[in-house]
Formats: C-alpha cells, sequence, structure tokens
C-alpha cells in the first residue's frame, strides 16, 4: 500500500501543488488575522478541478506553510500571526531584540519540520487501525462517540464552556436545516427546494472565517495600523544540526504533546504550544534563559503545534470527528474530492490517503527550502495594509461560496454566516465549536435515531454493547475531570495564600 | 429577584443581546416546528423529524439562558461604537445589492462593486487603489474562474 501510494506520488503536480500551498502559507499565516482556516477556506475552489492527490497536497501545504509564517511576525514583530505562535513571540521576540531573529526563525523553521514528521509518522501508525476499529461501530457507539466527541470540545476547548455548548448547539441546529437524514422530511427549509439541500459546509465556513474577519476590519477601522512597522534586523546566522540534536529530548516531548492533545477534539494548537513551553522550561536546567530568548522556548512551541496537523487528522479521517477548525475545513475538501473522511476511507481509497500522509511527510523538503528562502520576504507581507487586503477576500470569499455548487443560494449563505460570524465573534463566542457543531450534527442525529429505532426506544441498546458504555464512561470521566480541576486550582490557591 | 435583574440589565451587553436573540429563535423555532416539520408516519414514533430539532432548540433556550444569567455576575462587553456598525452595515448592504443584481449585470461588476465598496468604507481615498485595485482583482479572479477553473460564474 505504501509503495502505491509512493508511486502516487510521482507526479510533477504533487510537487507543484506541494509548493504553492507551502508558499502560498508562510505568506498568508505572515498576516496577522489571517490563519490557515481562512487560507485553506478560500483556496478551496482552486482544487476543484485537481485529482484529489495534488488537491488535499496543496492544501495540507497551506496548512504546513501557515503554521510556520504564523512565527515569522511573532518572532520578528511580537504579533503572532495565528494565535498558536503567541507561545513562540515570548522567546522568539526576545531573540530578535538581540539581534538573533534569522537564528530565531531557523530554529522555529526546524523544530515545525521535526514536529510534523513526527506527528505525520503517528498518523500513519494510528489511523487506519482506528479506522478499522470503528468498522465494528454501529449507531449506538456511533452515537457515544459524537456525543463524546462533543462534549470534549465544551469541557477542555477552553474559554466560557457555556458559550461553548450553546454554540456546539448552534451548530447543531444549523446541520438540522434541509432534508431530515432517515425520513426525507424537509426541515426549516421554509418551502424553499434550494434549502433542501441544507446549510453547505464550504459556503458555511467560508463566511464564518472570511467575511466575519472582513466585517471585523471594518468595525475596528480605527484600530488598524497605521505607523509603518519597525523590523528588527536580521543578521545572517546559521543552526547547525547538532544545536537541533541537543534538544532532540524536547522536540521529542512537544511533538507528543501536540500530536496527542492534537487528537482530541476542538483543543486546537495554542494549548499545547503552551504546554510544551511550560514543560521545556519546567525540564531545562537554565529555566532563567526562558523568557529572555532561549532556542529552546521557541523550538517547544513550535514543534507541538506543527505536531497537531498529524494528530488533528487521526480522528478527522478515520472517525470523521474533525480535531479543530482547520481540520473541519480540510474534511470540507476532503468530502468536496470524493473521499468521505471516516472508517470506510482506508478501505475505500487506501492509496490516495496513504499518497497524502506521505506527501505531508516529504514536504516538509520544501519547507525547509521555501521558508529559509521567504522569511525575508514574507516579513515584508506585515506591511500590507487592511483596506488593501480585504477587499481581495471579498472577492475570493464571493467565489468560494458560489464555486461549490455553482449556485447563487450559498453565496447568501455565505453572507449570513459571515454576519453571524461577525456577531458571535465580536461577543466573544468561539467559531470552532460551532463548525464542529455543524459538522457533526447530521451524524449523531442519524446515528441516535437509527439506535433508537432499531431497539424501539430502549436506552439498553447503549448499555448492552462495551463500546457505547466505554465512550460514555470516558464521557462521564471528562465530566468529573472537568468539574474536579477548577476546585483542585481553588484549593491549591487557598494552600498557596495561607501559606504566605 | 428584582436586584438581581436590575443587575442583569446594567450587566447586559453585546453577549447578553446574542444570547436572548439565540433564545427567542430557539422559542419561534419550537413554536413553528410543527409547521416546519411535516411529519407523515402510519405509526406513532417518538424518533420522527421532529425529535432531535425540539431536544436541540429547547437546549439552546436553556444553555442561552443560562449564559444571560451567568453575565449576571460580570459585565458584558459594550455593544461598541454607532460608526462601526454602520460600517459593518453599509458593506453588508452593498454585497445585498450585489448579490440581488447579480444575475443581471454578472459576477465581474458584482464582485467588483463589493471589493470596491469594502475598500472605500476601510477608509481607501486613492482611487486607484478603490476602483482600480478592487477592478483588476475581480477581472482576474472572474478569468482565472471562468478559464481556469471551468466555473460558470453569471
Amino acid at each position: 500500500m505504501l509503495l502505491d501510494a509512493f508511486n502516487a506520488l510521482m507526479d510533477i503536480w504533487v510537487l507543484v501543488a506541494a509548493v504553492s500551498g507551502i508558499v502560498t502559507g508562510i505568506i498568508i499565516g505572515a498576516i496577522p488575522g489571517l490563519g490557515p482556516t481562512m487560507a485553506i477556506a478560500l483556496l478551496i475552489p482552486v482544487t476543484f478541478t485537481m485529482s484529489p492527490i495534488p488537491a488535499i497536497t496543496l492544501l495540507l501545504g497551506v496548512y504546513q506553510g501557515a503554521i510556520f509564517g504564523g512565527s515569522i511576525s511573532a518572532i520578528l514583530l511580537n504579533v503572532p500571526g495565528t494565535p498558536s505562535s503567541a507561545a513562540t513571540a515570548i522567546d522568539g521576540y526576545a531573540m530578535a531584540r538581540k539581534g538573533e531573529g534569522g537564528r530565531a526563525l531557523r530554529v522555529a523553521l526546524y523544530a515545525s519540520v521535526a514536529g510534523n514528521i513526527f506527528s505525520c509518522l503517528v498518523l500513519i501508525v494510528l489511523a487506519e487501525p482506528l479506522a478499522s476499529f470503528a468498522l465494528n461501530f454501529g449507531p449506538a457507539e456511533m452515537a457515544a462517540l459524537m456525543l463524546f466527541a462533543l462534549l470534549v470540545i465544551v469541557l477542555f476547548g477552553g474559554g466560557v464552556r457555556l458559550d461553548a455548548a450553546l454554540m456546539v448547539l448552534l451548530g447543531v441546529f444549523a446541520s438540522i436545516i434541509g432534508l431530515d437524514p432517515i425520513e426525507g422530511t424537509p426541515r426549516f427549509t421554509f418551502n424553499s427546494f434550494a434549502m433542501e439541500n441544507g446549510l453547505q459546509l464550504i459556503p458555511v465556513l467560508v463566511g464564518l472565517f472570511a467575511m466575519s474577519e472582513v466585517f471585523l476590519k471594518l468595525f475596528q477601522k480605527q484600530s488598524s495600523i497605521k505607523e509603518p512597522v519597525d523590523l528588527p534586523k536580521i543578521v545572517p546566522s546559521k543552526v547547525r544540526f547538532v544545536d537541533m540534536w541537543r534538544m532532540r529530548a524536547t522536540l521529542l516531548w512537544s511533538s507528543l504533546i501536540g500530536t496527542f492533545v492534537g487528537i482530541l477534539p476542538g483543543i486546537g494548537s495554542t494549548v499545547p504550544a503552551f504546554m510544551s513551553y511550560g514543560l521545556a522550561r519546567a525540564r531545562s536546567k537554565q529555566a532563567h534563559k526562558f523568557g529572555q530568548g532561549a532556542d529552546e522556548g521557541v523550538a517547544a512551541p513550535e514543534a507541538a503545534n506543527n505536531a497537531v496537523t498529524g494528530g488533528a487528522l487521526i480522528p478527522t479521517l478515520a472517525l470523521g470527528i474533525p480535531g479543530d477548525a482547520v481540520t473541519a475545513v480540510i474534511l470540507g475538501a476532503f468530502m468536496l474530492q470524493g473521499l468521505a473522511p471516516g472508517p470506510f476511507l482506508f478501505r475505500d481509497y487506501g492509496v490516495e490517503v496513504y499518497a497524502i500522509f506521505e506527501a505531508l511527510i516529504l514536504s516538509s523538503i520544501p519547507t525547509i527550502i521555501f521558508g529559509l528562502l521567504l522569511f525575508k520576504v514574507a516579513v515584508h507581507v506585515i506591511r500590507i495594509q487592511p483596506r488593501h487586503l480585504f477587499p481581495t477576500i471579498t472577492v475570493l470569499a464571493l467565489l468560494g461560496a458560489f464555486s461549490v455548487n455553482n449556485s447563487l443560494v450559498d453565496v447568501w449563505v455565505m453572507l449570513g454566516a459571515g454576519f453571524v460570524g461577525f456577531l458571535l465573534r465580536r461577543a466573544d463566542f468561539p467559531l470552532p465549536p460551532l463548525l464542529i457543531g455543524l459538522i457533526l450534527g447530521t451524524p449523531l442525529e442519524q446515528s441516535v435515531r437509527q439506535a433508537m429505532l432499531t431497539s424501539n426506544g430502549s436506552l439498553d441498546i447503549f448499555w448492552n454493547s462495551g463500546i457505547a458504555l466505554a465512550l460514555l464512561g470516558l464521557t462521564a470521566i471528562s465530566i468529573l475531570i472537568s468539574l474536579c480541576i477548577p476546585l483542585l486550582r481553588k484549593q491549591r490557591q487557598q494552600k498557596g495564600s495561607s501559606n504566605v | 429577584m428584582s436586584g438581581n435583574l436590575s443587575k442583569l440589565w446594567a450587566n447586559s451587553g453585546l453577549q447578553s443581546l446574542v444570547c436572548l436573540m439565540l433564545a427567542v429563535f430557539a422559542g419561534l423555532g419550537l413554536w413553528t416546528l410543527d409547521t416546519q416539520v411535516q411529519v407523515f408516519s402510519f405509526g406513532d414514533s417518538l424518533f420522527d423529524a421532529r425529535f432531535f430539532p425540539r431536544i436541540v432548540l429547547g437546549l439552546i433556550i436553556v444553555t442561552a439562558i443560562l449564559c444571560c444569567v451567568a453575565r449576571i455576575k460580570k459585565a458584558d462587553d459594550p455593544v461598541g461604537p454607532l460608526t462601526g456598525w454602520i460600517r459593518v452595515l453599509l458593506v453588508v448592504g452593498t454585497l445585498i445589492w450585489a448579490l440581488w443584481f447579480m444575475p443581471s449585470v454578472g459576477f465581474l461588476i458584482s464582485s467588483f462593486i463589493a471589493a470596491s465598496a469594502t475598500a472605500l468604507v476601510l477608509g481607501e481615498r486613492n482611487i486607484l487603489l478603490y476602483i482600480g485595485l478592487p477592478f483588476l482583482v475581480a477581472t482576474l479572479v472572474t478569468l482565472g474562474a471562468q478559464y481556469g477553473l471551468n466555473i460558470p460564474l453569471p
């Protein structure tokens, strides 16, 4: 299978797609506010005429490139291009102020590649066995799994849990609009034939992540950056293999954290980046150097946030459960290419999927080459004014929404989703739970109703299945943990204050 | 009780408004469920097409109210300056206009107008940049989509 997949990669278009994706990703990632989610959502129409392997390679290249691109502005300007690079900015910016910006960027690049390769290897090892195991799942097991995934997003996704719960429910409700998955009854379509297809994923996410950003920028016009950005001088420097080898334990731990936190739905890459930064500082013999420009302070979060890529793809591809907003978009791209993520993906499209995994590993080479070539160019992208950039995003959003089904209804849906997304973001509600709720809503309803119909309304179907019971047990444990953590923190704080 | 209500009123802002709107829409959804989801089943089944929406809408109402109540403890973010809302609504209005007339005037003109309005409202005053740049982008995207990606744009 791996050899067949490698043969499928021997196509010039795969290389062209990987390079274009990485270059685009690095440039877009360097612009604060334009993360990988928006970049991938806007680039999906470009992949319509491409075959699945180059199409997905291009989008994953954008993902890889954008995460590294985010660290460029974080290191040189202390302005994280993506939220996950905020941890990189702590030591990266300190290094840049000392004139070691070039070194910090190189450390970030090599650590990113190390994290990516590690997580892709885990992805190759774990995804297919997980998918094969999921082939045993019936409706009760699937329902329990979806419930567990949605609860993990609410409990551990960060932020206010009630807000996340409300967003998940809103996403699930959005998935209800259209034809009922079991009986085919129209629901909340307001007698519109066009709405019977429901809210399509791509127009909704283009609206939520691209159009809402345009509206936010319009709202905050006064606070846009007007003064010229001062960039620190990048002095030529070298990071040798030995320098990275010395950090091997940090890189390994950070990659492990990134990969395994990435597997959990809804947590994203910011949490593992800070977790691995904290661990690297705790393990270091020179902990005092952290915050003042330590190599490991840059390497740890970068390895972790890139390792999330492979980790988040494991549940996305094996179970159809996206790990975060970016993988939700990638899931949409897989579906548009006819590769429906889930347990049958590896059975039906094994060669294509393994080719994509191998492309993800091999694209580390162009990432290094173009990362080194481009970081001096990419920093100038930060100077682009929003008033020049956002009109282009508006045009691309209109095209992106239209091109999915060549339908104007989708463009209206995109506009509506954009305005709703703007309102929700202004009100500090998190959008990724909404998107994941939208994706998981239909399979959740389908499996719950199938389970209840086959058992004649008896809940025994859940108790009689070992897998469903284990998943419900995990759900209960997750709720308990999430309740205990704040209590333990409170106790610790009380102990600390009484000791003082 | 009245103290809590007055505290809620004093602390309310955009978040409370959004929660309230969601609760009202979910309430309306529940109220119109029977007309919006028509079920033609021969037997009585609890798990019909209304089963899941009923649960989800009910949960939205409960969660939205809980979100509102949670705001009693801390002040909400303010709704924001009126000028900001006007800027957003101006572009939303232009986009609605552009979409409405897209079938007759075409994607190129509509997207150019939308992009140009965005640039203008964002503060661009150089004619080359609020007319020329959006036109160039709209033309490139339209031609690329039609001839490169074979997308039949209006």
